[in-house]
């Protein structure tokens, strides 16, 4: 089902983080190890380093990649209580003999934080170029360059405190104009007590503030990554979240009374899906361009796909596994004889797994 | 041993702790700073003050200690190095001033630290920022060697545990000088350590190696085996006041920041990036730390913020595990990246077996592991998903997702012929590519509103068999009757598709529409009375039918994974074939699976059949499951017959941004241009006439072309550089021209003149068109 490459990402410590730019032509990656890797495709269609350079004094957790039409910008977050956004020079005639190093220069340093920054993410393009960062202090910072022509100049736009140390967050990828803008964050917190740990922010252009709308009380558990599905021109959002389960949220965010953005009623959040398949923390999700694929990865070493049908039901599609011997195997999985199938009248065909050696399955 | 807890004190009001040290038997601790010097017995749940030696009146200078040292012998000597460069020994069975034993005052300057020797018990060495080291004996009065580092400040000397003679000192020009006590003229070895000062050393109690703390941020562990050479370096987030090895334990060593950073970070050396352990509680900088003694699980610091803590371990915080261990990404083409750590399972527990024994111990195991730290990277490329059938030839093709939306974003036509026509077209496209659900839905469209003579029909089915006419209910259903009109009647028929979802007008409809007595308005002289039959389906709801009709089948991954082609089949069995539905106009048969046969011989309600609004649904539907590509472009085909759907222009606003943004995605630039100028939307057409300016400057001059006329320059007043070369009239349109020499003209001349030239036609310069 899947063709694997397996990457010599030479980093020293653990990759917390890998990303795919806008046209999933390049990517980067960030290591505890405190250096950000840059990648291309060589002609032999298989990633080469281009750029690799110590970004942090301390472990890099995350780092996003701003809309191309800024430039090639990355933001990266880390240990050492910063953040840090990156460009490349393209100005500069790249020459073969040019140290790869200085390819990408630091244009500025965030440093408002007084502890761990634990996610970064660029805005949807279309709301300007905005950095929002989550910090392990429970406070969300909103970055905003109001120049995106001069990227050292960021101003620090909202400050949104959250009681509980936060581990990450995510914009709302709607582009349906009457939607404010949203950003969901969770929290690593690992007390149950302390209530749910996901909460959802709205911004209201006439107060020009960002508020708390929403606390998904539905998760508890701590809860290590989130991501908002581009929206696709659907008429709800879609919400992954990643923690000891993978739950699925549809938000139904209400048109505002009057064509007047965040003025509605209230965000209606709808549970969709809840799985425990990893049997154990999942740690990251993450969309494709779409929103009808999701990949959730999980302590077990797999990386889940999921897929949404016709009724908007979630089910895996397929396992993709790296196993310890670092030759990947993967499995297909099939969809479980859910009870979805009772009104999906054409669903008729499951397979039950792989079969390897064909001619050796027994006919009965 | 019962594990203490972590507990604190507040030390005193006003001061601050500059450096702390634990007696003999890690008792009791004496803090030392700012006006200040106390020592604290050490308990179990708390510390007590035991001595306060800034007493009275008493308070010169030497008072205010950079760094104390405790005997390593006598439980009552003391020694403090103040920040006048007094060092002072304290005999704590002494009273009041008494206490203040011995006065050293030789450094010229501050002096940093002290440090007592630990098998000669009167020896005490210290260090200053006036660059010596001096050397004493507390049964004489004053200093008995001094050694001179060559540096403006020594930060810290420590005696070596391993050779009695020995002592490293460290200074702020970075480095590191080993000393024999008894040769004052010369260090046996010096070597650069870091590039920055050096503010803190410490010896491994067991093996021959010396960590360094430097303001570059780093740690360093040097092997002293001969020539010194650099073993571990750790990065730190922060300049390093104080490490101190944790005993016990081989890789450990305990570090605070001078700046930045309040927390102790417990690094496990060979992980040098991140901290093995942290304890965060000081809200300040931590000036000293201690283990207990030779208790690996308690810490005691001295901070900043007037308190003195006892930190126990199990209170730790360990940052790894907030640290998320993997990443995932998916691009457009559906490719997907994967880091994750990699678990540290030995390979000799590969058996199966053995797998789950090992996985229940791994738990104690893991913090022996925690350095081996490991991801690996992998790229996933999905197969091909999609069943296509490409060209006439009907052998399946496989084609991902991305290539299906590429190829139907460059092959549908929208405009520019008969809507049939770009239906038939675009639902061969969307077979084409395996999008089955797509190709019904352009089929359903040629059907409703292909035909010509229905251009203007805007309801064409709407009967029923009861006249009642609530609306309630109409869940439950019926039965379906439809009708299709002439040519002669769009007119009528035109009008009375105004009256589509308004419910009074419905009444009135269904007034004259009493279909069993077949009592048609005049004017409606149907030609093809009944063209859908008469069935009768059971459902559980509209949407239901909707989905059983127009529901072109979930698009089931799973299925389409594993078995396509049957798949296909079964698609195409089990749905009903809009063709037919197209041709014969009937009725759908019912859906394969009828939940439950509900007959009622009494029809309460009125069957609705409103296309406009199915076709909405389907639309909606189609967008919600995440292909706004079919929605938008049939929506864009439909032209002007959109305007009957029911959806809000913010709608389709939000869709055309949508499909824009995943054209740019996978770079169609063109056809996201195509999208964007057939859009009848203002906001979405407007995105093509952004940033669309172009600011010329004069050829001559150099001067920006301002002003009314973009030809006309004010500086040189001539609109000479906006001529033709070729045939010297202003151009109007394209303009070529050569960046060299800044001479050009109409696209048209210019390629004919370049044809077999290679120079300006104006001043023969080297132009050298591509």
């Amino acid at each position: 089902m899947f063709d694997t490459e397996t990457i010599r990402a030479d980093h020293k410590d653990v990759i917390h983080d890998v990303n795919y730019d806008y046209y999933g032509k390049r990517m980067a990656t960030c290591s505890s190890d405190q250096t950000v890797k840059v990648w291309d495709k060589d002609e032999n269609n298989k990633w080469v380093v281009s750029s690799s350079w110590k970004a942090h004094s301390g472990s890099i957790w995350r780092l996003s990649w701003a809309h191309p039409e800024f430039g090639q910008v990355i933001a990266t977050c880390s240990f050492d209580r910063t953040v840090s956004v990156w460009e490349e020079n393209l100005g500069d005639k790249v020459t073969p003999t040019m140290a790869p190093m200085k390819r990408w220069t630091r244009r500025t340093t965030l440093v408002d934080s007084r502890t761990s920054v634990t996610d970064v993410k660029f805005a949807p393009k279309h709301l300007g170029l905005l950095l929002a960062t989550a910090s392990a202090d429970g406070i969300i910072r909103i970055y905003e360059a109001p120049d995106i022509m001069n990227l050292s100049q960021w101003s620090l736009q909202h400050e949104i405190s959250c009681k509980l140390p936060l581990s990450c967050l995510s914009w709302s990828k709607s582009l349906f104009r009457l939607h404010a803008p949203l950003i969901a964050a969770g929290s690593d917190e690992s007390s149950p007590t302390s209530g749910g740990k996901v909460f959802i922010f709205e911004y209201s252009e006439n107060a020009r503030k960002w508020t708390k709308v929403e606390t998904v009380s539905a998760v508890v558990e701590p809860v290590h990554d989130i991501a908002f599905a581009p929206t696709a021109g659907r008429s709800y959002h879609i919400l992954a979240i990643a923690s000891k389960d993978l739950h699925i949220l549809h938000l139904k965010q209400p048109l505002p009374v009057g064509n007047e953005p965040g003025t509605g009623p209230r965000l209606e959040i709808q549970s969709s899906a809840q799985f425990t398949d990893h049997y154990c923390h999942v740690w990251r999700v993450c969309w494709n361009i779409t929103g009808t694929m999701l990949a959730s990865t999980g302590d077990d070493g797999s990386a889940r796909i999921w897929k949404m049908n016709y009724m908007k039901n979630w089910k895996c599609a397929a396992v993709v596994k790296g196993d310890g011997n670092q030759s990947p195997t993967e499995t297909f999985l099939q969809s479980q004889q859910s009870s979805m199938n009772v009104s999906t009248p054409t669903t008729k065909y499951y397979k039950k797994g792989t079969i390897a050696n064909p001619s050796q399955v027994p006919w009965h | 041993m019962a594990q203490s807890s972590t507990t604190w004190i507040r030390i005193c009001q006003d001061g601050h702790a500059n450096g702390l040290a634990l007696n003999r038997d890690c008792t009791q601790i004496a803090v030392a700073g700012r006006s200040l010097l106390k020592i604290f017995s050490i308990e179990y749940d708390g510390f007590t003050e035991v001595c306060n030696m800034r007493g009275g009146k008493n308070q010169n200078l030497s008072y205010s200690s950079n760094d104390v040292a405790w005997s390593t012998l006598d439980h009552n000597i003391l020694a403090t190095a103040a920040t006048n460069g007094v060092v002072s020994v304290w005999d704590l069975s002494k009273f009041g001033r008494q206490k203040q034993l011995l006065v050293y005052n030789e450094h010229e300057r501050t002096a940093h630290t002290v440090t007592f020797h630990s098998s000669e018990p009167n020896l005490l060495l210290s260090g200053s920022q006036d660059g010596t080291i001096k050397c004493f004996d507390l049964r004489l009065d004053k200093s008995v060697n001094t050694y001179f580092s060559n540096s403006e400040s020594v930060r810290d000397v420590k005696f070596s545990p391993h050779s009695t003679n020995t002592f490293a000192a460290v200074s702020e020009n970075g480095t590191v000088q080993l000393w024999d006590i008894r040769k004052s003229d010369k260090c046996t070895l010096q070597f650069t350590a870091h590039s920055e000062p050096i503010y803190t050393c410490d010896w491994h109690p067991n093996k021959n190696w010396l960590a360094t703390g430097s303001r570059d941020k780093q740690i360093k562990v040097w092997n002293m085996e001969g020539k010194a050479s650099s073993e571990y370096t750790i990065h730190t987030i922060a300049a390093v006041g104080r490490v101190k090895w944790r005993p016990d334990r081989l890789h450990h060593i305990a570090s605070c920041a001078v700046v930045v950073d309040y927390s102790i970070h417990i690094w496990d050396i060979r992980r040098p990036f991140i901290p093995f352990a942290s304890f965060n509680e000081h809200t300040n900088i931590t000036t000293g730390i201690a283990w207990k003694g030779s208790d690996p699980h308690v810490l005691l610091s001295a901070s900043k913020d007037s308190t003195i803590f006892k930190h126990a371990f199990k209170d730790a915080t360990y940052p790894v595990l907030k640290a998320n261990p993997q990443g995932a990404s998916l691009n457009c083409k559906g490719e997907l990246l994967y880091a994750y750590k990699i678990k540290p399972v030995t390979m000799t527990q590969s058996t199966s077996r053995n797998n789950l024994m090992s996985q229940k111990s791994k738990a104690p195991v893991e913090k022996d592991q925690f350095h081996l730290a490991q991801s690996q990277l992998y790229a996933f490329t999905m197969h091909p998903l999609n069943t296509a059938y490409g060209g006439d030839s009907n052998k399946p093709i496989m084609l991902k997702d991305f290539e299906c939306f590429i190829g139907c974003a460059k092959e549908y036509i929208l405009n520019g012929k008969k809507l049939s026509d770009i239906c038939e077209h675009n639902a061969s496209i969307s077979k084409k590519y395996g999008k089955h659900s797509a190709a019904i839905l352009w089929n359903y469209m040629k059907a409703i509103y292909g035909s010509l003579h229905l251009k203007t029909n805007k309801i064409d089915a709407r009967t029923t068999l009861s006249s009642q006419s609530h609306l309630i209910n109409n869940r439950r259903l019926t039965q379906v009757q439809n009708t299709r009109d002439n040519a002669e009647n769009q007119k009528n028929e035109g009008e009375e598709s105004d009256l589509e979802g308004n419910p009074n007008d419905d009444l009135k409809l269904l007034d004259f529409l009493s279909p069993k007595s077949g009592q048609q308005k005049p004017c409606f002289n149907v030609a093809e009375p009944l063209i859908f039959e008469k069935s009768q389906i059971t459902f559980e709801n509209v949407k239901c039918l909707r989905d059983g009709f127009l529901y072109v089948g979930p698009h089931d991954f799973t299925k389409d994974w594993s078995i396509p082609e049957t798949a296909l089949h079964n698609l195409q069995a089990a749905r009903p074939q809009p063709e037919i539905s197209a041709e014969q106009r009937q009725e759908p048969s019912p859906p394969p699976d009828p939940p439950s046969t509900l007959k009622i011989n009494v029809v309460p309600t009125i069957p609705m059949w409103e296309p406009h609004r199915v076709m909405a649904d389907c639309l909606t539907l189609q967008a919600d499951v995440g292909d706004i590509q079919t929605s938008l472009s049939i929506l864009i085909a439909m032209n002007e017959s959109r305007s009957n759907l029911p959806i809000e222009d913010v709608v389709y606003e939000n869709w055309f941004h949508s499909y824009v943004e995943q054209l740019h995605n996978h770079q169609l630039w063109n056809e996201a241009t195509r999208i964007i100028n057939l859009s009848w939307i203002r906001s979405a057409r407007e995105v093509n006439q952004q940033s669309t300016t172009v600011h010329t400057n004069c050829g001559e001059c150099g001067r920006p072309l301002v002003g009314s006329v973009g030809w006309y320059c004010g500086k040189c007043k001539s609109a000479e550089t906006s001529k033709c070369s070729v045939c010297h009239l202003v151009v109007r349109g394209l303009y070529a021209w050569c960046q060299g020499c800044s001479h050009g003209g109409h696209l048209e001349h210019m390629k004919q003149w370049f044809a077999n030239r290679k120079n300006c036609p104006k001043c023969g310069h080297l132009c050298e068109y591509e």
